[in-house]
């Protein structure tokens, strides 16, 4: 017995030791992968001036070519982050386009109002206003700041990213100006309001004309590793953290442990009360009346699916009443339960030896207290096993009460990936917490059986 | 003490397992019902507590009707101790609670008294050190003699023994007989169906043999087995001094 504990221990240590060996390498790993190559303060420059000339070059509009050529970044200091990026600091002088458009905003629009525009596309129209832009740009006033951009090395080709924070700042809040045209309801003409909040494509394809492609997101250079347990926290932040989407699991989980608690109790009452009904009628012929109840009862129940019975319990027997939802659930699973506990509470009774039943009444006792005393003790213990399985099952099966519109755990699971569209984390964090508690509740009733067992050791 | 007047008993229609016993036992005395198998016997013994209801005939019990609807059975079974071929013991109980169960929750007796008593009895039938045991760590005869105790803690007027030894290893059915000797010497009344002629011939007051649902012979157990009149339990005996 000792021989074998310190050999488990030995398999133990041993397993911790490769785990943590493992754990280290791949941080060493990730540590050494995730710096870009070095680059002289010249070709850190090259890498700027590129880097901010690619903005332009997936819009054909001359407005943003005369903007990116009229826009020079002046390299201050550079530093190489651990994502295989150069964090670059940088003065760069550019148009004040968003201050143009903004003060221009309405010929802009005006240029674009006459009839024949009304059925362009956002395209047509950039192709119209590009032209009055570039005019304007013309006369544009120049600003000056100083930025952080930065530059991910993916292999031999480089990404730049400036954030929209950035590029608002540099272009004299382009970005809030494009944002207010898009929600512009009226212009001014000759004194008279006209009407736009309709004009959809007028409105996108004048805000649009100076869009720059970039990168939306800043690029994840890290090792695939790295990037996936980012993208895991992410995911995580996504359908929990944020918004505390949490609480829908958390409620969710409420919901179902209330309906199934009481769902149990009652399928516990109801069972052995059927059980020993049907038993005493088939042992001592009395109760017909109740026996022939309970047998359509257990016809009923475990002839039908459990999702019709919520249905009918509930839209046809408790929505009429106004009656609450859990509480129409607790009564339809109870009932349920009930059916199936009977049967099997009904197994462990006849599964009890008659000599039992005979001594029992030998010494003196009733009917009843013979059950009670010395039936029901054995029998349960013998319908232990199935009986958690019972309820490992109805735990389970209270998912359906979604059916009703009731926010139970599984349902928590699915209006989370209802609003963030992520079905993994939140559907395998429905699964996990149904595991958990459905292992809890075996470990219990193991408990509960080794106790119990205690008479059988010979 | 219990007077049995023609009793008929019936499972089904075509078997008729007795047909017409008579019979009263006295007070003290000692029965020991022999006979073949299917005889009838354990059936007239079960007949006795109405484990088994007869299908007609009555039984008195002390001068109570006991075959009547209105008798409270289970307190005429509080008199009758049981104690059967397999022992029947409670395994969820241990054996101190095997013997004060019935006691205590009849409300006879209070749970100490129950207890005191009880201790008493496994004093008398040897096993004073298996109080907190299961009846599944005793032997065969160990039970069978826990069982006889759970019966006289009610403190019974009439024990009934259906087959006691037949379950048993051989060497375990002396250790039995000599609780059952022990309860003879002491006055109890006792009913006893068994196979073990020796038992009859020492302890019975009177043999009966049961065959095809009667009571064929009784006699005191020298006139019984010395001269048996019946052909049936002549041929009986023959076959059991052969073996």
């Amino acid at each position: 017995m000792k021989q074998t504990t310190k050999k488990k221990w030995v398999i133990a240590a041993c397993v911790v030791g490769v785990l943590a060996v493992l754990v280290a390498g791949l941080i060493i790993y990730a540590r050494t992968a995730a710096y870009a190559d070095e680059v002289s303060e010249a070709e850190a420059q090259e890498l700027l001036d590129n880097g901010f000339a690619s903005l332009g070059r997936t819009s054909k509009m001359k407005s943003v070519a005369y903007v990116l050529d009229h826009t020079k970044a002046k390299l201050i200091s550079y530093e190489y982050g651990t994502e295989s990026n150069i964090i670059i600091e940088c003065e760069v002088t550019a148009p004040d386009v968003g201050t143009l458009m903004a003060e221009h905003t309405n010929s802009l629009l005006m240029a674009t109002n006459a009839s024949e525009h009304k059925t362009k596309t956002s395209r047509q129209i950039n192709d119209v206003v590009d032209p009055v832009l570039c005019e304007l740009l013309v006369n544009a006033d120049t600003l000056t700041n100083t930025v952080t951009v930065e530059i991910f090395q993916d292999g031999e080709e480089y990404i730049f990213y400036a954030s929209d924070d950035v590029l608002n700042t540099v272009f004299g809040g382009l970005l809030d100006t494009q944002k207010d045209i898009l929600d512009a309801k009226t212009i001014e003409v000759d004194g008279e309001e006209i009407d736009i909040s309709g004009a959809t494509n007028q409105k996108k394809g004048v805000a649009e004309v100076m869009s720059f492609s970039m990168v939306s997101s800043r690029p994840d250079m890290s090792v695939y590793i790295v990037r996936v347990w980012n993208d895991f926290v992410a995911e995580f932040r996504l359908n929990f953290i944020e918004g505390a989407r949490w609480k829908y699991l958390t409620n969710g989980l409420g919901t179902t442990l209330l309906i199934t608690f009481f769902a149990a109790l009652m399928g516990i009452l109801l069972g052995f009360l059927v059980a020993i009904i049907r038993c005493t009628h088939d042992k001592i012929g009395k109760l017909k009346i109740l026996n022939a109840i309970s047998n359509l009862y257990l016809t009923v129940i475990r002839g039908t699916p459990v999702m019709v019975q919520l249905m009918i319990i509930y839209f046809v027997i408790f929505m009429p009443l106004s009656i609450n939802k859990v509480l129409a659930a607790i009564i339809c699973f109870g009932l349920n339960s009930g059916a199936y506990v009977a049967e099997i509470v009904r197994g462990g009774i006849m599964s009890i030896d008659q000599g039992q039943f005979e001594a029992g009444r030998s010494l003196g006792f009733n009917y009843t207290q013979t059950m009670f005393y010395i039936v029901m003790p054995q029998a349960f213990k013998a319908v232990l096993p199935a009986l958690a399985n019972e309820f490992i099952v109805l735990l389970k099966e209270t998912s359906v009460s979604a059916y009703i519109g009731i926010s139970d755990l599984a349902r928590g699971g699915d209006i989370i990936r209802g609003v963030t569209f992520s079905a993994f984390m939140p559907l395998i964090a429905v699964a996990l917490i149904y595991l958990v508690i459905v292992m809890g509740l075996s470990k219990l009733v193991q408990l509960l059986e080794r106790r119990l067992r205690k008479s059988d050791r010979g | 003490m219990i007077e049995v007047k023609n009793l008929y008993k019936d499972f089904g229609e075509d078997i008729k397992v007795l047909r017409g016993i008579d019979y009263t036992i006295k007070q003290g005395e000692r029965i020991v019902i022999i006979g073949p198998s299917g005889g009838g016997k354990s059936t007239f013994l079960r007949c006795l507590n109405m484990l088994e209801v007869p299908t007609s005939g009555d039984i008195y019990f002390k001068g109570e009707k006991i075959t009547s609807p209105k008798c409270d059975i289970n307190a005429v079974r509080q008199k009758m101790g049981m104690v059967f071929q397999h022992f029947n013991l409670f395994p969820h109980k241990t054996i101190l609670q095997n013997i004060t169960l019935a006691p205590i929750k009849l409300k006879l007796k209070t749970p100490e008294e129950a207890e005191k008593q009880a201790r008493e009895l496994l004093d008398m039938i040897g096993l004073p050190d298996k109080a907190d045991a299961y009846p599944a760590m005793l032997s065969g005869g160990q039970k069978q003699r826990v069982a006889i105790a759970r019966s006289l803690a009610m403190n019974p007027e009439v024990m009934l023994f259906d087959e006691p030894t037949s379950a048993l290893d051989p060497e375990m059915v002396g250790e039995v007989l000599e609780i059952m000797k022990h309860l003879a010497e002491q006055g109890m009344t006792m009913v006893v169906v068994t196979h073990e002629m020796n038992f009859a011939r020492e302890v019975a007051d009177k043999v009966l043999f049961m065959c095809d649902g009667v009571i064929a012979e009784e006699a005191p157990p020298e006139e019984f087995f010395e001269h048996p009149k019946n052909p049936r339990l002549q041929q009986f005996l023959n076959g059991i001094t052969k073996k």
